[in-house]
């Protein structure tokens, strides 16, 4: 038999035999059978006759020369082995990686010699002492090995040309390579090619269009109330809304009795420092709430200067309202219109297109009063589109290290705001609120030969127009806010809609229409004409005609 | 075979389904030998004078308009060599009621849509808008300890 020669496998039984009747065999008694199992077992038994005095098996003449086995490396090699009638009968596997499964056996059974670890089921049939086996009969299982792997074929190969009175030999190459496998695989079911690796991630299924809701409404998302709590009305501090005048009267208070000299000075007996009686003095942009006049106490003494107590600790500053109105009606409102928002002690802001093209906008700014912290809402009637939080106070000093606090945040401030100016926004990313991908110019109009037009929008560059503006910068600054509107403005050749249309994309049929028409995609269902006629009224089509 | 053509002058814009036509002459022609329905070669009888406004023909036994230019040839023969008007030729037979997607259309459209047939001018129109509030006068607020 050839080497390497691929097995057959008939039968439902999934016997195993050679591709070809070896010339060895011809005549002979029986043949080795060898069955493949699911799991990939290759079972083989063999009838062996012994001829009449049991000195020789009336089976073949091939073999190996004795005591030597020429097989290739990586081979593993089945050899059944008997000796002699009344031998040992050595079964001995060697596999891939070279381990040597050698089992022995005397009639009639055989037993694993090594390695140990390695299963074989074996089955010989009970024969009474003395007699001869006249077949062995083992199961290999080899799920347990390593070198194991997928179906295997076995390659008989028969070399040399040496009988061996007395014995015979059977030499099989079990080959486990990739190869066999397949080959063997291939026998047993089909041409089936090697199996896809990605296979175990699953394939393609359709799927979607069954779970939408369709649910586009929205919540209303209104400007939340100013919170409840009022620390103006703690006993460690009192707030009050002084003019100059009533703030220099407790200067001069202040002031004037300070002196550790003089015991008569009363804050000096609770003051390390004249200064320690102001927490704050601080300048807002608007007049917070304050009731009647009433003496200012320092601790626990009365000054003498009269101020407006302060009533609540928040105050909202209502800015008004834009309404921002599509000028063109037509997607260069929303494509090409870039909207800038500046704001008072934050600087600008921009606002998505989509949110606000005709809608109003409106500004307030929600101000803690005793810091001047705030949170400004930009808001639409039904969300609230950007929270912003600043400072808009501007601190007073009161003390030398007042000063210098207050002149390092400002110095802070002006740092921060460095990378803010000027800022370029690049192709594309400053109109990512307004521009969308193919704005103007980026289609191609076939017909009537309009070519693709400069994608002007999208090219140009939105610079920041302020930087960080809080504190004292902000006073300085504008105290209402505004928006700015950058808007594309179209070069439209008067007749293009009869010359070229306006995009459409929509299902009509053909003699409803009237004018220009292109078409994106037709059924041309009921048109007794040649293929390439159709062909040609499609690209006629795609270009425009004139209905 | 014989069939009956059409001659005209068709004045109206190739991309027209329905054309302006002028008849010029109609003619039943002996057909003697092969023709290419859909690029007919044709001989005709006819003088030059009369021709010379022919740019049409319309064979109805084979339903099609043709794009024709002629010849004239000695003998007082006219030579038609006509090349198919599929646009025209399936209108008349159909093409009417067949449904399409329209991608762009004169009358109906969706200005809503991205169209980039035309151009934008380089100079942006920069418009600002102020809201109708804002801060307004300062004021101190003090804060003192007790």
């Amino acid at each position: 038999m050839a080497y390497g020669q691929l097995l057959e496998v008939r039968g439902e039984d999934r016997d195993v035999v050679f591709a070809s009747v070896p010339q060895y065999w011809d005549g002979l008694l029986s043949q080795p059978k060898f069955k493949v199992t699911d799991a990939g077992e290759v079972i083989f038994s063999y009838d062996a006759p012994w001829n009449a005095d049991g000195t020789e098996l009336l089976f073949w003449n091939l073999l190996e020369a004795q005591g030597s086995y020429n097989y290739n490396t990586g081979r593993g090699c089945v050899e059944l082995n008997h000796l002699d009638a009344s031998g040992a009968k050595n079964l001995r596997f060697v596999l891939k990686n070279g381990t040597q499964i050698i089992c022995q056996g005397t009639s009639p059974q055989c037993q694993i010699i090594s390695p140990l670890g390695v299963t074989i089921a074996q089955g010989n049939p009970l024969a009474a002492p003395g007699t001869y086996v006249n077949y062995l009969y083992c199961i290999i299982d080899y799920a347990n090995l390593e070198a194991i792997i997928g179906y295997y074929y076995l390659d008989p190969r028969f070399d040399g040309s040496e009988s061996r009175y007395g014995g015979w030999n059977i030499v099989g190459n079990l080959d486990t390579s990739q190869t066999a496998r397949q080959n063997l695989y291939n026998a047993l079911y089909g041409n089936e090619p090697v199996q896809d690796p990605y296979l175990p991630g699953g394939t393609s299924t359709t799927g979607g269009g069954s779970n939408a809701t369709w649910d586009d409404t929205s919540d209303t998302i209104s400007v939340p109330g100013a919170p409840a709590l009022n620390l103006t009305l703690n006993h460690f501090i009192s707030a009050y809304v002084p003019s100059l005048t009533d703030v220099n009267n407790l200067a001069n208070f202040v002031w004037g009795n300070y002196d550790k000299t003089d015991s008569s000075k009363v804050l000096s007996k609770i003051l390390a420092n004249p200064s320690d009686a102001i927490v704050s003095l601080h300048m807002l942009p608007y007049t917070p709430d304050s009731s009647t006049a009433i003496e200012v106490t320092i601790g626990q003494y009365g000054t003498s200067v009269s101020m407006p107590p302060m009533t609540s600790q928040f105050k909202d500053i209502d800015c008004g309202s834009v309404t921002i109105s599509p000028y063109w009606d037509n997607y260069l409102d929303y494509t090409a219109t870039h909207i800038i928002l500046f704001l008072p002690y934050v600087g600008e802001v921009t606002l998505d297109v989509n949110e606000v093209m005709g809608q109003t906008v409106s500004v307030l700014y929600r101000v803690d009063n005793l810091t001047g912290a705030f949170v400004c809402f930009v808001s639409t009637s039904d969300k609230i589109l950007g929270q912003y939080n600043g400072c808009c106070a501007l601190s007073v000093p009161v003390s030398s290290a007042d000063y210098r606090g207050l002149n390092q945040a400002i110095l802070n401030a002006a740092a921060a705001a460095v990378g803010g100016v000027m800022t370029a926004a690049g192709a594309g990313a400053a109109l990512a609120t307004g521009a969308a991908e193919g704005a103007i110019g980026s289609l191609n109009l076939a017909a009537g030969g309009i070519s693709a037009a400069a994608n002007v929008a999208q090219s140009k560059v939105h610079h920041s127009r302020s930087g960080a503006l809080g504190g004292a910068a902000g006073f300085l600054g504008s105290q209402t806010p505004y928006v700015i509107i950058h808007r594309a403005r179209q070069c439209l050749p008067e007749g293009l809609n009869k010359r070229a249309g306006y995009p459409a994309m929509i299902t009509k049929r053909l003699g409803d229409l009237h004018g220009f028409t292109s078409v994106s995609s037709i059924i041309m269902d009921g048109l007794a004409y040649t293929d390439a006629e159709l062909s040609e009224l499609a690209e006629i089509l795609k270009e425009g005609i004139i209905i | 075979m014989s069939i009956k053509l059409y001659v005209y002058s068709n004045t109206s814009d190739r991309r027209r389904p329905v054309k302006e036509l002028e008849l010029i002459d109609e003619k039943d022609v002996e057909l003697k030998g092969d023709v290419d329905v859909q690029s007919p070669v044709l001989i005709l009888t006819g003088d030059a004078a009369t021709y010379a406004r022919a740019n049409y023909i319309y064979i109805p036994a084979f339903r099609r308009y043709y794009f024709a230019e002629f010849t004239a040839l000695q003998g007082g023969m006219i030579e038609a060599r006509c090349r198919r008007d599929v646009l025209s030729s399936t209108w008349a037979h159909g093409l009417q009621n067949c449904t399409a997607i329209i991608a762009r259309q004169e009358e109906e459209f969706n200005l809503l849509l991205n169209d980039g047939t035309f151009q934008a001018y380089a100079n942006d129109q920069v418009v600002t808008k102020e809201f109708t509030g804002g801060f307004s006068t300062p004021a101190y607020v003090l804060v003192v300890a007790g």
